[in-house]
Formats: C-alpha cells, sequence, structure tokens
C-alpha cells in the first residue's frame, strides 16, 4: 500500500514538473533577428573559421545555437549573453566600424583569447567546441602582429616638422561625453601614474588625481574610493634622430571617474573620450561604455579593481624607500640652509 | 638509525625553508614618482634601449623647452626619470614603466651653465654628463587641447 502511494507521488511530481516547465516555454522570448550589414574583409580563412566556430554563437546576428539553448529557463540566460556580447562586439556588423576600431577590437579580441577569458569559460563548459587550443590562440595573435605591421612606420621629427597643418588643438567650451561626464583640463596638476606605449603606435601619458593616487598607494582596489579619477593622455609616435620615441600629434583623451552609484552598469567607473583636436566626444548614447569599454576592463583588469595602467609591482622596496630618504634629507638640508 | 635520519632530514628541510635569506629578493611595490613643485612636461621611450622616461620641470624649464630662445630669468630646474620598459601585465601589445632606474637632476646656473646630478642609479657607461643634459635640453613639451 504504501509503495502504490509512493509511485503516485512520483508521478505526481513528474507531470508537476513536465506542467512547470511546459508553461515556461510559453515565456521564452526567441533572440532578435537582425540582418548581416558586413562582416571583417582580408582576414585569412583560418581566422574567419576560428572566429564563426567559437564567437559567433554569441557575438552575431548570426546564431546557430543547439536545441538546449533555446529551451527555458537556459534560453534566458543565452539570449541575455547574446544582447551583450552584441553591444560589445558584432562581427556580423563589423563594417559599422572605423579602421581605428576595428584594429582595436582585434587586439582586444587577441586579449581575451589569450587571457582565457574569452570564449566565457561557462559557455566552453557547456558547448566544448567553441574552445580554442593554443595554436589556434597563435593563429588570432599573428594576425593582430600583422594589423600592427602595416602601420609600423613612425614619422621623424623632422618630417613632423615640416608639416603644415600642425596646430595646437584647441577648443571652444569643454565638451561633455554622453554620460555627462566633461573634458577636464585640471588633469594637468594631477600626478603623472604611469606612461605607456600600445601596439596601434601611440604613446599614452596616465594621471590620476589625488584620490587615485592614494588609493594605489594603499591598494585600496577593490572598490576604489569614489572620487577617484583617472585621465590618459594618447599621443601619436614621432622618432628622434637618436631613436627615441616620443609624443606627437594628439589622439584623444580618456576617462574613468569613479561613482558607485552613478555608473552600476560599469563596475561603478564612469569611461569618456574626447577625440581629436576638436574633443569630439566618444558615443551617441551614454550606452557606448557598456559597449565599447567595460568589457576588456572586467575581463581583463579585475585585479587592480578594473583599472589598466597601474603602477606594476616591480620597484625594490629597500631601493626606493633609500632613494626617498635620501631625497628628504636633501630637502630638510634645504630647508634648514634656507632658514 | 633510519628514523633518527629522516626527522634530522625532514626537520631540517621544515626549518630551513622557514629561515629569511639574506640574499633573498626584496619585497617588491608600486612607484610613482612624486615631482614636488615640478610639472610634467614630456615622455619618451626607446625599443633599443628598452627604456621609459618621464621629464618635470619648473616654469622657467617649460618656458625654456617651448621656445629655446627664451630668456631664463629664474633658475630652470628639470629632472628626467627613467624607468626600464616592460611588457603591460593586462594586455598584449602594449608597453610600460617599469623599475626605476634612473633619476636626473639638471639646474641652470647664473652664467649660463647647468649643473648635472643623479638622484638615484647611474648614467649609462658610454654617456657623458655633457651629452645627458644635452639630451634633457633637447625636448619638447607634449602640446594638450587648450
Amino acid at each position: 500500500m504504501k509503495q502504490i502511494k509512493r509511485i503516485k507521488l512520483i508521478n505526481i511530481l513528474f507531470l508537476c514538473i513536465v506542467a512547470g516547465f511546459t508553461s515556461l516555454q510559453f515565456f521564452n522570448k526567441p533572440i532578435e533577428q537582425k540582418p548581416v550589414t558586413g562582416h571583417m574583409r582580408n582576414v585569412p580563412k583560418q581566422v574567419e573559421h576560428i572566429l564563426e566556430r567559437s564567437c559567433y554563437n554569441c557575438h552575431s546576428n548570426e546564431q546557430q545555437l543547439s536545441f538546449f539553448d533555446k529551451v527555458a529557463p537556459i534560453s534566458w540566460t543565452v539570449n541575455k549573453d547574446i544582447a551583450r556580447a552584441r553591444e560589445v562586439m558584432n562581427f556580423s556588423e563589423w563594417d559599422k566600424l572605423s579602421d581605428a576600431e576595428q584594429k582595436g577590437k582585434f587586439y582586444a579580441i587577441f586579449n581575451m583569447v589569450n587571457a582565457g577569458k574569452m570564449p566565457l569559460p561557462s559557455y566552453s563548459l557547456t558547448h566544448p567546441g567553441s574552445k580554442l587550443s593554443a595554436s589556434e590562440v597563435d593563429i588570432i595573435k599573428q594576425y593582430a602582429l600583422s594589423l600592427s605591421a602595416k602601420d609600423g612606420f613612425i614619422p621623424t621629427v623632422a618630417a613632423e616638422q615640416q608639416k603644415e597643418t600642425r596646430a595646437t588643438p584647441t577648443f571652444k567650451t569643454a565638451p561633455i561625453s554622453p554620460n555627462g561626464i566633461a573634458y577636464n583640463g585640471e588633469f594637468r596638476n594631477w600626478k603623472v601614474i604611469g606612461m605607456s606605449s600600445l601596439i596601434d603606435n601611440t604613446i599614452r601619458i596616465i594621471y590620476g588625481n589625488d584620490i587615485a593616487v592614494k588609493a594605489i598607494e594603499q591598494e585600496n582596489f577593490h572598490p576604489w574610493p569614489n572620487g577617484s579619477a583617472v585621465a590618459k593622455a594618447v599621443f601619436k609616435q614621432v622618432r628622434k634622430s637618436n631613436g627615441d620615441i616620443i609624443p606627437g600629434d594628439f589622439v584623444n583623451m580618456q576617462y574613468m571617474v569613479k561613482d558607485g552609484r552613478e555608473f552600476k552598469d560599469t563596475e561603478g567607473w564612469g569611461f569618456a573620450k574626447f577625440n581629436g583636436p576638436a574633443l569630439k566626444p566618444t558615443g551617441k548614447t551614454a550606452l557606448f561604455a557598456q559597449q565599447s569599454c567595460i568589457s576588456c576592463h572586467r575581463q581583463l583588469a579585475e585585479s587592480t579593481g578594473f583599472l589598466f595602467n597601474v603602477p606594476p609591482k616591480v620597484n625594490s622596496k629597500k631601493l626606493i624607500e633609500h632613494y626617498l630618504k635620501t631625497v628628504q634629507n636633501e630637502k630638510d638640508i634645504i630647508y634648514s640652509a634656507v632658514k | 638509525m633510519k628514523k633518527i635520519l629522516s626527522i634530522v632530514l625532514l626537520s631540517s628541510l621544515i626549518f630551513g625553508s622557514c629561515s629569511q635569506s639574506p640574499e633573498r629578493e626584496t619585497e617588491k611595490i608600486r612607484f610613482m614618482f612624486k615631482p614636488g613643485t615640478l610639472k610634467f612636461i614630456t615622455s619618451s621611450f626607446n625599443t633599443d634601449k628598452q627604456t621609459m622616461s618621464a621629464l618635470y620641470g619648473n616654469p622657467p624649464a617649460l618656458s625654456l623647452l617651448s621656445d629655446p630662445g627664451h630668456p631664463l630669468e629664474q633658475p630652470a630646474s628639470l629632472k628626467l626619470v627613467t624607468y626600464r620598459m616592460q611588457d603591460d601585465p593586462h594586455y598584449f601589445g602594449s608597453k610600460v614603466n617599469g623599475e626605476l632606474i634612473l633619476v636626473e637632476k639638471i639646474q641652470s646656473r647664473k652664467d649660463g651653465q647647468w649643473e648635472y646630478e643623479t638622484e638615484y642609479g647611474e648614467i649609462p657607461p658610454d654617456q657623458s654628463r655633457k651629452q645627458r643634459i644635452a639630451l634633457i635640453l633637447d625636448s619638447q613639451p607634449v602640446k594638450f587641447p587648450q
């Protein structure tokens, strides 16, 4: 008798699960269908195949999803991931990007696959075919390097001085990014926290305000304190006769401003970019940071609170402390002499 | 005997690994140069030497580098801070300033000559102080939007 009761209970439970599962399917929205406007052009076939196999299911308008990807509740997560992936990078709308943006996106692709951040480990687990082998990552790397080789020419100082069109960038009123962050010339009074060069033949100077500098000194990155601000000035590279590479024409100014309440969708960081001498703001809407900035910062710079360009830990504490002590002693001597 | 030997070996392993070696590398830290009253003027890097530098100066130095014909009414002071260039640990294709290797300081004198000193590190053996002063004075400030 007891056994019959138990069998009945199991049947009822099973029916409930089936009914619940079936009813979920009524809330199953299909993925938004979008047209293909243009793929990458002049890309080696090998690279194309790798991208199609590992990336297109999320980063395109040409999904080839398996049955279980389309079944609710799994489909809800899949759809959300696809919508987000399309925002960040869409291989079916590659033609909408400028040449510089295409190049920048491809370096980002290599950095993501090289760091093992893409395809997402959770995705690879359920889609083992999307995993990239070491040789495939190398194919991506070689193509990324070939892109930089194409514009490897760095003009000389002499050639730049002959340019009649070179002018000091000017603007009348401070431009404002779509998310409300204004160009702030105050950065020149901030401290230089680092310098960098990028494969795209640019040279960069990174400034931090007092709050950001203090956060770096205290390793206070998780999270960075509100009010931290970092500015990155980007210039084209120019070569001096002694081989030194120096800043040439101004390219853009980039800002990251920390406000945990205002910029919730981008890990508390507000992004802004002002391009060219006219300082034209990047982005048509405030969503631009979600679409083009935070994905790399989130995946590749998590250890330093989503900020690249925090000075690396490579200096000997002993030597630096000795140096700072010596400098301070000299200052004290000068101060007492003046007194 | 075997037991004693293994105890001695084990304890030497445990205590040996925990002891402080005087030759152990010192702790590594992040470093940001504090220029005091000087302002950032420009940066540079050299792929052959694998170095990256930042130049700081006071207002008279900035005026002088902006226009080499500018008369020096006040003493000019400049500091060239040189780091080893290294790969960006976060991003392939990017190089960043790494270990501090040299801090040079030059100051103008009333007679038009420059005083030179190193605050940190040593100048490359193939270069003279005169060459280093010339290198520093052959810099142009970066031009920002105004």
